[in-house]
């Protein structure tokens, strides 16, 4: 059995009000959703509430869940979207120009060199676009193709083409160094 | 990054190729392209070192332990969504009752003003039927029912006068025919034969009226004098309506009963009665 018939053997099952089935649901996808809501948010404690959220939303959506798209894709939009809105009330609490800028950590001499590099380079996807940044995280665990990201994002396959490929310029000449 | 320009393929290709996203074919020659061109290899060896690197950049590791509760602290959410949909969006503030208090008045007003349909069967007794004062006549009540609500002297013999009780003729009418005696246990006496009552025998009534027409019950009444009058009365229609049953399409499960007597007056059953008539006789033939 394929995955996406077994998520959909679950989801029907959860649908008929078995509960277990759906909590299997969650566990296969927790580790995903919760890393792509960190990415996106750069915080544990957001990336909680939104990876959380994510899974309340979508048991509650889960009849309008359309069997045609991955289970994870459509995971992954409802995270994303939430992603979005937690970043737009961030930015209302706190203005653009008032946030600190990403840190490698509290104390410089307990971080390795390859924590730096790390640090340095979400400091530049941080710095992209916000359209080139979310392709780049969306594939940055390499679960969702281009036509997942296109379904995740609703733009054409050929834009998250070109998005990623712009995104991979800017990413490549600021960190040339480190490559 | 430098893309390789003037060759066969796309930098996107190559990103697409890079990130395993082309199709079989495709991807076999681009493979064979990158063969023999350093340029192209050299740009999606670029592309997949940056890709590795974002990868280990993204890397999001949660703090130990935070999926072991993942799935139960959804759990907890979901429940506690469920029991908020479930619950009242808003809660009527006492005085939100008022208007609820005011709806439901008026809907118990239309209510009282409306008759309920019931099926009536009219029995009319024999001329010479007369309920006696004497105490030959057995004390009788319904078994396992207070016969306390009383059924109604009615004031005349036409349906339509029947309807309308007059208390004083009723009263007048009661204290000539009834004695008041202390309710007991008639359900075997209304099986059994006929108890004695003074003049003729009710057993064969002259004239028995179906009709189909509804009418309400009659309203429960005072105690006093009831229990004797009302099995009595439903002796006596019992009798009549036995001898009205045998014949076809008798409405047997008439509940309002419509009894008229000989002097003119007509008498409504107390409904416990009523109903033990209507019930019982079909079944205690």
């Amino acid at each position: 059995m394929s995955e996406q018939q077994n998520d959909q053997q679950l989801i029907e099952r959860a649908l008929a009000g078995d509960g277990p089935a759906y909590g299997r649901l969650v566990t296969k996808y927790q580790r995903a959703i919760y890393a792509l809501a960190r990415r996106m948010l750069r915080d544990h404690d957001l990336a909680d509430e939104a990876a959380q959220e994510t899974f309340v939303k979508a048991y509650f959506a889960l009849k309008q869940y359309d069997s045609s798209f991955r289970f994870y894709t459509w995971l992954s939009r409802i995270a994303y979207n939430l992603c979005c809105d937690s970043l737009k009330e961030r930015k209302r609490i706190i203005p653009l120009d008032a946030a600190p800028e990403p840190q490698s950590g509290d104390d410089p001499l307990e971080e390795t060199a390859q924590n730096d590099t790390c640090a340095r380079i979400r400091a530049q996807i941080d710095r992209l676009p916000h359209d080139q940044r979310a392709v780049v995280l969306l594939r940055a665990d390499k679960e969702l193709s281009y036509e997942d990201i296109s379904s995740v994002l609703r733009i054409p396959m050929g834009t998250v083409m070109s998005r990623l490929h712009r995104a991979r310029q800017a990413l490549y000449g600021a960190l040339k160094d480190v490559l | 990054m430098k893309e390789p320009k003037g060759h066969s393929y796309s930098f996107e290709q190559l990103q697409a190729f890079a990130d395993g996203a082309l199709d079989d074919a495709l991807a076999r020659d681009i493979g064979r392209h990158l063969a023999g061109c350093g340029e192209c290899r050299a740009a999606v060896d670029r592309l997949r070192a940056l890709d590795a690197r974002i990868g280990q950049a993204e890397s999001a590791d949660a703090p130990a332990g935070y999926f072991e509760t993942f799935g139960s602290r959804v759990a907890g959410r979901i429940a506690a969504r469920r029991a908020a949909k479930e619950r009242p969006l808003f809660r009527f503030p006492l005085w939100g009752l008022i208007p609820a208090a005011a709806a439901a008045g008026l809907v118990l007003v239309i209510a009282l003003r409306t008759e309920t349909p019931v099926p009536e069967l009219t029995v009319r007794l024999p001329p010479a039927t007369r309920f006696a004062r004497t105490e030959s006549a057995p004390a009788t009540g319904l078994a396992g029912s207070p016969v306390a609500a009383a059924g109604k002297m009615l004031p005349a013999v036409g349906q339509k006068e029947a309807r309308h009780h007059d208390p004083a003729a009723a009263d007048a009418r009661e204290a000539d025919a009834v004695r008041t005696e202390p309710a007991s246990d008639s359900r075997a006496k209304l099986a059994a034969p006929e108890p004695p009552l003074t003049g003729p025998s009710p057993a064969a009534p002259t004239a028995l009226q179906a009709r189909s027409e509804a009418v309400s019950p009659p309203a429960a009444g005072p105690a006093r004098g009831t229990p004797r009058r009302d099995s009595r009365m439903a002796i006596a229609a019992r009798t009549a309506i036995k001898a009205r049953l045998r014949a076809p399409a008798e409405p047997a499960t008439a509940r309002a009963i419509v009894i008229h007597l000989p002097d003119g007056g007509a008498y409504c059953p107390a409904p416990e009665v009523a109903a033990a008539i209507a019930i019982e006789l079909p079944t205690d033939d």
